[in-house]
């Protein structure tokens, strides 16, 4: 049970989440008939399941939002942005009440949340229609009301003579009704025929019973609502208390006809007190000689059937992410033990194709096992939109939100790690990028500030810009404030992007009172860290009055890559193909003639990092070495090895803490032949040694 | 001896808790049972295989439980087959909605799986 608890929980919160998708579209459009009824049925879901699994508080609440939403589907009441703002309220409380063990807390919660459903069911122009949940409410206390006196009733039942053959045990609804408390029953045969006419697959038999129970006239119905059709159904309710102790009137009761059971509630007229109208008492029907219900099988139908499964398609189906790890895990298995075959053919040539065969096979499982673990940023999309809508709102500004290109898709496990930032710098854009709507104004700024995510796919990268047409960063505040902390002293020169990096270092904070907005939880720096961590770097272009542009670019995985195998004096590195733009030739007098190990090559000038002299106390000289060139921060940076050997799918396996220097490596990677080689982290090693 | 059969159960519920912790219960019963998160995808099971009993939600995407009800009893191969509804209240426009489209009997939720076996051992014979 605990198992399938934690299952709903997070089935729970993949409904929330669609939940506040569609009232985010609901708000732009009352009429969007599609969403409506989605809301209503997540809330009919929500209330069921929460039910089955113990979850009563969460029932309790989504069965009193399902009754507002199904009077909003039917139009009883008309959708505005009050119930919206309301329900999406409301969902961040439900979230609340996923919890199994409730306080007082969460009851509480409870009464306001439905105290306030109440009200707005209340103020519907239709609130003379008693809503469900109130009605039900009452059904409830009259039950209570009733523990003490249980009510009796005679039930005649004759079921078609056919019943047997769909399946239905008349038996079981005598067993059903008899559950509903005290019971004597008698059976008749009185319509048996002879034996010659007997026929065993009918169904001959009737029943009378009477029964003592704390249920109502519905709850008695209720047992006979599938067959009520097709047979002869009679139920009087005869008084309140205890029939059963009267010998005489069940005597009675058994002994007259079907015909004469309205006599029976003439008897008790007097004694039943409070007693409904008669004809609420009775439900009397008469067998449906035709079943109006079953339609021949047509040739229509046929047709529409024959439609409707072709229309069926399974496009998609859901896998736990946890099987796509593991098929992820196996595939670079699998490229670990291909590259041991490819060195096995290297040496024995007969097993060169099949290597060969294999790689190109593996190479093709691989970008499919990628391709499976790539979900689109739409996912994080209604995140953005609540986060927009709701703050904005807390700080009366006017913010739109323009989206393009979210159904770009990225690694999951980034997508996982990346919402918490993108939240904080949509946070920091709205808080301290768009102005008040005053001053906007004063400004010459339209009223609404507009806020935009753009994501697209560079190369092996993926590029996420979130833009703002707000203030601008003031990097002279930013210069003030830094000189304050100690970053610099009051006479260095400052260059803009080192004020920009500023920003992100920890402890740097520039508003003086933390707002309660952008001032909790992540910072800048961990932003930061969190994008370096998933091998990305992000960019900041800000101009004073126009806005401030988050430039985040992302590798699309982090497992598998393709990089280049070098040597550096005698170990073998890994260096990611996707950030490699050239590799030259590197003679040691270039190197010899470089001026602050700078080098020309084709006009420009490179910066480098001697690799080998990093590395090693004892270098290994060389006459001529290799200066692989890549782009960082849209600048171009060498990287000097001694040799280079070839391209190589490199799993990544994660270095252990033990390692120093590991902040340079994005991890390890296991070679054919058992060797391990690391693989540099480009935009690391140079952010160190450059520095 | 021939191995007996097992029984065959469609399942279509869109909450997927409920969908994994019935199918869970009623496979430890000895039923096969094969889950679906909508009606359309319920009634692409009914292809032809041999299904003793359809269990099915009211309220789903795509195509409700009702739908799906007519859907199977629009084919003659599955005119007999028992179908219970699962329901979430007490609902008798909606309960006999469905029985009038073909249903045998209904479950109300929340329910614990004991008395849903006893209800499919009831209606399955």
């Amino acid at each position: 049970m605990e198992k399938f608890q934690k299952r709903f929980i997070d089935e729970a919160n993949e409904y929330f989440e669609s939940l506040e998708s569609a009232l985010l579209y609901l708000e732009n459009d009352f009429s969007d008939t599609q969403r409506i009824d989605e809301i209503f049925r997540v809330m009919h879901s929500l209330k069921g399941s929460g039910a089955m699994f113990g979850f009563d508080l969460l029932s309790e609440v989504t069965h009193d939002l399902e009754s507002l939403y199904e009077q909003v589907r039917s139009q009883e009441i008309q959708l505005n942005a009050k119930i919206i703002s309301f329900t999406l309220g409301a969902v961040d409380q439900l979230k609340k009440l996923l919890v199994l063990n409730a306080g007082n807390e969460e009851r509480q919660l409870v009464v306001e949340l439905k105290r306030d459903v109440a009200s707005l069911l209340e103020n519907s122009p239709s609130s003379s229609t008693t809503s469900s949940s109130s009605s039900k409410n009452e059904v409830v206390e009259n039950n209570e009301q009733e523990t003490e006196n249980g009510r009796s009733f005679f039930v005649f039942f004759q079921p078609n003579e056919s019943i047997l053959e769909n399946g239905t045990n008349p038996l079981y609804l005598i067993d059903e009704l008899s559950t509903l408390g005290e019971s004597k029953i008698e059976v008749s045969f009185a319509s048996l025929p002879d034996i010659e006419e007997f026929n065993p697959q009918k169904c001959f038999a009737s029943w009378k019973v009477v029964v003592y129970t704390q249920e109502d006239l519905d709850t008695i119905q209720d047992v006979f609502l599938f067959v009520q059709d097709d047979s002869r159904i009679e139920i009087v309710e005869l008084q309140h208390g205890n029939v059963l102790e009267n010998q005489e009137k069940i005597a009675r009761c058994f002994s007259i006809s079907v015909d004469e059971v309205e006599s029976l509630i003439g008897e008790d007229a007097d004694q039943a007190e409070n007693s409904e109208p008669i004809e609420n008492q009775i439900q009397v029907s008469e067998p449906v000689k035709e079943k109006a219900t079953e339609e021949p099988v047509t040739k229509a139908n046929e047709e529409k059937r024959n439609q409707l499964v072709s229309g069926v398609r399974l496009d998609t189906i859901r896998v736990s992410s946890a099987k796509i790890d593991e098929y992820m895990n196996l595939v670079s298995e699998l490229i670990t033990a291909q590259s041991h075959l490819d060195l096995i053919a290297e040496t024995q040539k007969e097993f060169e194709p099949v290597s060969e065969h294999f790689a190109k096979l593996i190479r093709q499982l691989r970008d499919n096992a990628f391709d499976m673990s790539l979900i689109p940023l739409t996912n994080m999309a209604t995140r953005f939109r609540r986060l927009v809508r709701d703050l904005s709102a807390d700080l009366n500004k006017k913010v739109n939100l323009v989206t393009e290109g979210l159904e770009t898709e990225v690694d999951k496990t980034i997508i996982e790690q990346l919402g918490e930032p993108l939240l904080h710098i949509i946070r920091n854009s709205i808080d301290h990028g768009i102005e008040p709507i005053e001053q906007r104004l004063e400004n010459g700024k339209v009223e609404e500030g507009t806020i935009s995510i753009k994501a697209c796919v560079v190369g092996t990268f993926v590029e996420i810009e979130i833009a703002d047409d707000g203030a601008g960063i003031d990097l002279s505040r930013i210069k003030e404030k830094a000189i304050q902390k100690g970053f610099f002293n009051a006479d260095d020169s400052i260059s803009d992007s080192e004020l920009i990096a500023v920003i992100f270092k920890p402890g740097f904070s520039t508003s003086e009172t933390l707002s309660d907005i952008s001032g909790r939880g992540v910072g800048m720096d961990i932003v930061r860290k969190r994008i370096t961590d998933l091998r990305g770097d992000v960019e900041v272009d800000t101009t004073i009055g126009e806005g401030t542009k988050f430039t985040i670019r992302l590798p699309l995985s982090i497992s598998i890559i393709d990089g280049l195998l070098t040597q550096v004096n005698d170990d073998l590195y890994i260096i990611p193909t996707g950030s490699i733009e050239k590799i030259y030739a590197l003679t040691a007098d270039q190197k010899k003639n470089a001026l602050r190990q700078v080098v020309v090559f084709e006009d420009q000038e490179i910066p480098y990092l001697d690799l080998p002299m990093e590395f090693s106390t004892t270098p290994k000289e060389q006459k001529q070495q290799y200066m692989i060139v890549v782009r960082y921060d849209h600048k171009l940076f060498g990287l000097v090895v001694n040799e280079v050997f070839r391209e190589h799918q490199a799993v990544v396996k994660p270095l252990d803490q033990m390692i120093g220097h590991h902040e340079l490596f994005l991890g390890a990677s296991i070679m054919g032949d058992g060797r391990v080689t690391l693989v540099i982290d480009v935009n690391k090693t140079i952010q160190k040694f450059s520095a | 001896m021939e191995e007996k059969r097992k029984k065959v159960i469609v399942l279509a519920e869109d909450s997927k808790s409920i969908r994994e912790a019935v199918a869970f219960g009623l496979e430890e019963h000895g039923f096969e049972v094969y889950g679906a998160e909508d009606g359309k995808l319920a009634s692409a099971l009914f292809d032809g295989r041999k299904v003793d009993l359809l269990l099915t939600d009211y309220h789903m995407p795509n195509m409700n439980g009702l739908e799906l009800i007519k859907h199977v009893r629009s084919d003659e191969r599955y005119q007999y087959v028992p179908i219970l509804v699962l329901t979430t209240e007490n609902r008798k426009d909606l309960i006999l909605e469905t029985k009038r489209a073909g249903a045998t009997g209904w479950v109300v939720k929340p329910f614990k799986v004991d008395k849903l076996l006893q209800t499919i051992h009831r209606i399955m014979r």
